[in-house]
């Protein structure tokens, strides 16, 4: 079975923080199927047999003439391993269905058929398979928009995801780059309003991501978003911070963005739930960090202006943009941004 | 006075500019240097009242010698006063920057003796922030009339979008209200800026072998060259000869990826239907992002047919990216404009706003939204579905076979709207419910489509019975009820 490479270059921040090293490996899903080179060598049948013992399980289920759900992990390696073996099980699109394994609800005549996710490497290496089989389908070229939509959608939470994923991938390899032009095919529809919804929370998350200077000279912040977007956005942070030290973490989904000053990408790890709890107190504050929060929150007071609010308006334009769910992270609605502590930095005494 | 209370201060004095984007610059990052720009720009808070916050938008002073009767920063306003230091602000721009609450700076002041002496301390700022600070975010900056032509060059290599304010929509309003500005003065810098950026893009055309090729191509179409912007005035700019300055007539592009694909996610940029730039931001060195202004809508008595003229011929004739309007708030007590307490125009601010947005994306012209005789935006319902209501005999538009420019001409279909049913209809016979899925508003354009031939059976066919409904959906708005309110109590002073 071919080998996956791992990515470790931010140990001793990630040390740092208390993210165990094992945890380190496990570079965000995405990441790791989109990014694959077509050169790669691709899993064989015969090792995804051997490795992964779902298969025999489906194709027992499907020989008994039962219908199977493939419990997934919500990723888009978990999705796009069930989609591999349900197609090496040869079942038709009717015989199985996709559901995240946190919220597998199944019928009477189902069987659940748990599938591995990012953490076995067999799975990992046929969801990059069935990746490779999907560019192909579509003729994707390179750097190409169109095949991404996939990997927005499977950053959804729906509890739909991955069944939806499933039946648009089920179109692709059916018909091809065809595909394409089908605008307005129900499973086509239904993949884009997903990547839709996912990339407006990826804005909210660039929009209103805020960090804090710590003690230690590096920012941190905490996020979250309706859906798996910090892996999808991480770039976006890195272009901007590039010559700091910041981690970006989503405790939700239980993943953290790592940058090294200097690096021109971050890391990304998952992490367990104790890691990801522990990793959500930024610890202690640099001595500038309260005085800028409260200039900030002076100037956001300041930008009012009287006669358009609310009541005069007939609606909350603010909420229509900024959703109450994010309230409680913006420094600029914090009341206790309003003390500036008892510092004020060098540069700002005037 | 430390820079917390000036902050204060300053932002406070600045919140009228209703300009806050931080669009139209794609500037890469660079090793060891602090940050970067995306070309859809990025909204980082709202105000109370909504209005976006994507810079940090502050006067570097408001101690201004100028004494503009609307502005709260004049001469003889008894307001406190306080000026940044260049460095301090440059060092705030960046403090605010790393913890993700901006994309960069939007630099204005008040006239600190000279427009001269006041742009050197603003480009002092900038210099720091660009080299000292190696800073490569987003800068917008405000050109001061009055100021020199290389002072005004020195800026544009620093900021990304320039602007400058017009403020009032005629000259004989400025004379009146501003009496230490002109409108030669107020024009002169936008002519310089449209002249740079073009110079600028033909260098950089004529360097590339496509771009030349491109060059020859487009000099068939002879775009006549205009005069030097101090020649011009405002008043003839409204009434003035546009078709000897006009680019090519407006189109409407069918944005697409490779094989036909329908695009996922639109880049807004790309859906204008005004001309686009030759060359990409990211290799300009001088204003990259355009340049923009702002006129203030009920401070004086200009109607909406005299302000979307100007509009159209400021986007024409100095390729403006936006121009903006900000409602005036009635709080000072002058005779020359309207009192104290009179509601803010909001929804005529608003209406501005969405004729702007149908002659910039839509392709309309001003004179299909507003005439001589007719010079005011209906402000109870919206300016497409108004145009639309007095053009009934073009609808019912088929949507299987209506080209883009009809499609988005239909109330309840946008720019993006169109497009998704451009797409759709070649593989599909599209009925209602498809475009319900496609996420048209079918509330307002079920009235104005047939699908296959079909009408909507919900739907009237009395053109009569039609407007009276549409009109009464948009009456029932809880905007327009509540501005209704606000403002037909009161007396129009404009």
């Amino acid at each position: 079975m071919p080998k996956l490479a791992e990515s470790a270059r931010t140990a001793s921040f990630a040390s740092s923080r208390g993210i165990p090293p094992h945890t380190e490996a496990r570079v965000t899903p995405p990441v790791r199927v989109a990014a694959t080179a077509n050169s790669e060598p691709l899993i064989s049948n015969k090792d995804v047999e051997h490795e992964l013992p779902a298969l025999g399980q489906l194709r027992e289920a499907l020989a008994g003439g039962r219908y199977a759900i493939l419990a997934c992990e919500p990723t888009l390696e978990g999705v796009l391993c069930a989609v591999g073996l349900s197609y090496l099980a040869h079942a038709a699109e009717g015989q199985v269905r996709l559901a995240r394994a946190d919220a597998c609800q199944p019928s009477l005549a189902e069987a659940v058929i748990a599938i591995p996710g990012s953490e076995c490497d067999a799975a990992v290496l046929l969801a990059r398979r069935v990746w490779q089989g999907y560019l192909r389908a579509i003729e994707a070229r390179p750097r190409e928009e169109f095949p991404h939509r996939l990997v927005y959608a499977a950053a959804s939470d729906s509890p739909d995801m991955p069944e939806l994923v499933h039946r648009y991938l089920r179109l692709c390899f059916a018909r091809g780059a065809e595909v394409r032009l089908m605008t307005a095919d129900p499973a086509v529809i239904a993949l884009d309003d997903l990547a839709r919804q996912v990339s407006n929370e990826c804005e909210k998350t660039r929009q209103f991501v805020r960090f804090s200077h710590l003690a230690d000279g590096s920012y941190a912040a905490s996020f979250r978003p309706r859906a798996d977007t910090v892996p999808l956005v991480a770039q976006h942070f890195c272009r901007r911070m590039g010559t700091e030290r910041f981690y970006l973490l989503d405790p939700g989904h239980r993943v953290v963005a790592l940058h090294e000053a200097g690096e021109r990408r971050c890391s990304l790890v998952r992490l367990e739930e104790a890691t990801a709890h522990d990793l959500c107190d930024l610890g202690e504050l640099a001595d500038d960090e309260r005085y800028v929060r409260a200039m900030w929150k002076r100037l956001y007071d300041a930008l009012t202006l009287e006669g358009r609010g609310p009541a005069e308006r007939g609606y909350d334009l603010r909420l229509h943009f900024m959703p109450r769910r994010l309230w409680e992270g913006l420094t600029e609605l914090d009341p206790r941004s309003d003390d500036p502590g008892v510092v004020t930095p060098e540069r700002y005494r005037g | 006075m430390d820079t917390l209370d000036k902050l204060g201060i300053l932002a406070e004095a600045a919140r009228f500019d209703a300009a806050c984007t931080s669009s139209g610059s794609d500037r890469a990052p660079k090793a060891g240097a602090l940050g970067a720009t995306t070309p859809s720009g990025i909204c980082h808070s709202f105000t109370q009242d909504g209005r976006c916050i994507t810079l940090l938008k502050v006067l570097m002073s408001n101690a201004c010698s100028y004494d503009c009767a609307y502005c709260v920063n004049r001469r003889s306003a008894s307001v406190p006063r306080a000026t940044f230091s260049p460095r301090e602000l440059a060092e705030l721009t960046v403090d605010f920057y790393k913890r993700n609450y901006i994309e960069g700076l939007f630099l204005s002041s008040g006239v600190l003796g000279t427009p001269d002496a006041t742009c050197e301390r603003m480009i002092e700022c900038l210099r720091i922030l660009r080299d000292d600070l190696q800073f490569r975010g987003y800068v917008h900056a405000k050109v001061i009339p009055g100021t020199s032509a290389d002072l005004i060059d020195a800026v544009g290599r620093l900021a990304d979008r320039l602007s400058v304010n017009l403020e009032l929509p005629s000259s004989h309003s400025l004379q009146l209200l501003c009496p230490d500005k002109d409108a030669k003065g107020v024009l002169a810098p936008m002519g310089q800026i449209k002249r740079e950026r073009d110079g600028e893009e033909q260098r950089l055309l004529e360097e590339s072998p496509r771009g030349s090729r491109r060059l020859r191509a487009r000099a068939a179409i002879a775009d006549k060259p205009l005069g030097p912007g101090a020649d011009l005035a405002m008043d003839s700019l409204a009434v003035g000869d546009l078709a000897a300055t006009a680019p090519p007539s407006a189109t409407l592009r069918q944005a697409s990826s490779p094989r036909g694909a329908a695009p996922l996610f639109s880049n807004a940029a790309k859906l204008t239907a005004t001309q686009h730039s030759r060359v990409a931001t990211s290799r300009r060195t001088f204003a990259p992002a355009g340049q923009s202004t702002q006129l203030i809508v009920g401070a004086s008595d200009e109607d909406d047919n005299h302000i979307l003229q100007l509009s159209q011929s400021l986007y024409r004739k100095f390729d403006l990216k936006r121009v903006f309007f900000s409602a005036y708030m009635p709080e000072l007590d002058d005779p020359r404009l309207p009192e104290p307490g009179t509601p803010v125009p909001l929804r005529r601010e608003h209406r501005l706003y969405q004729a702007d947005w149908l002659m910039r994306y839509y392709a309309f012209s001003p004179d299909e939204l507003v005439t001589p005789q007719e010079p005011w935006l209906d402000l109870d319902v919206d300016p497409k579905l108004a145009w639309a209501l007095r053009h009934m005999d073009l609808f019912p538009v088929e949507v299987m076979d209506a080209p883009l420019d009809v499609l988005v001409r239909v109330p309840g279909i946008g720019v993006v709207g169109a497009r998704r049913i451009t797409y759709a209809r070649r593989t599909k016979r599209l009925a209602f419910d498809d475009l319900r899925a496609l996420h048209i508003t079918l509330k307002r354009a079920r009235h104005f489509i047939t699908c296959s031939g079909q009408r909507d059976p919900l739907c009237p066919l009395d053109p009569e019975l039609i407007r009276e409904r549409v009109i009464q959906d948009a009456q029932a708005s809880s905007y327009a009820k509540a501005r209704r309110e606000r403002e037909d109590g009161q007396l129009r002073l404009f």
